[in-house]
């Protein structure tokens, strides 16, 4: 087999062959599988949550008022959830193209609006579930 | 004119994917909306309840009473469908970033899919709970 045949039989290539740890290699790429792995830990704390409504329904619920397992897992996921909710709305000025006439929005505007949300929801909502456990019943 | 002498988008062999544009509008729905309520929610019942702040999930009796509301169940399962979908995509992604690239099909179906059977056994216990 001369040069060139076996340049045919076992061609070069050029894609890169990735490795298992490809994202430890830089700081950016590390961020990055942990900004994706964020989801993991929102799915778990709703799988809880989901547990915990079956036990109401199944009248096994108890109170979680100084369950502090659930305090660690719950604080755990809540790190993970803002870190999603950060980087995802600090993407939102970048995504979201309001049409402004014959421009566009500015995105510092759309990022405002979107952590604005983020706050007002959490000044909100956290009022009417806070509220919400002082009815007398 | 040839095929190539036109631009993408004035093509008309090339169709848009329905498919595909469909899990993108509900990934970045999904997660705009679990960004926006998951973190109250999180910080409310697992953690502000646990260290004894009164919420709804205080006891059976206001756990039971807020959910037979049925704008409570609204709420949850969108929350719950929504960021189930967002995470199946992310999650489908981010394997095959992981090196799992031999049949993106069957990914696909079985990160979509097991999305839409804990979405619909969730909506299912939510609505028959209390």
């Amino acid at each position: 087999m001369n040069e060139g045949e076996a340049a045919l039989a076992a061609p070069r290539t050029y894609r890169r062959a990735l490795s298992g740890g490809w994202f430890l290699s830089r700081r950016s790429y590390f961020l990055y599988v942990v900004r994706e792995l964020t989801v993991v830990f929102m799915v778990a704390w709703l799988a809880w949550f989901l547990y915990e409504v079956l036990l109401l329904k199944q009248n096994a619920f108890t109170s979680l008022s100084g369950n502090y397992v659930v305090l660690a897992f719950s604080a755990v996921c809540l790190f993970f959830t803002l870190w999603h909710a950060i980087t995802f709305l600090n993407l939102s000025g970048l995504i979201l193209r309001v049409p402004l006439g014959d421009r566009f929005a500015p995105p510092s505007a759309i990022k405002a609006l979107s952590f604005g949300g983020l706050i007002g929801a959490t000044l909100v909502g956290g009022a009417v579930m806070i509220y919400l456990g002082y009815v007398k019943l | 004119m040839s095929t190539s002498d036109r631009h993408w988008h004035q093509r008309a062999d090339l169709k848009p994917d329905y498919g595909h544009s469909l899990w993108w509008f509900m990934f970045a729905n999904g997660g705009a909306i679990a960004a926006i309520l998951l973190p109250v929610t999180i910080l409310v019942a697992g953690v502000l309840g646990p260290l004894g702040v009164p919420n709804w999930m205080e006891d059976a009796r206001h756990f039971g009473w807020t959910l037979s509301n049925p704008l409570i169940k609204l709420y949850l399962a969108v929350l719950i469908f929504l960021t189930f979908i967002h995470a199946a995509h992310r999650i489908r992604y981010a394997l095959f970033d992981f090196g799992l690239r031999g049949s993106v099909v069957a990914l696909e179906w079985a990160c979509y899919g097991l999305a839409i059977v804990a979405t619909v056994a969730a909506i299912a216990l939510i609505v028959f709970t209390p």
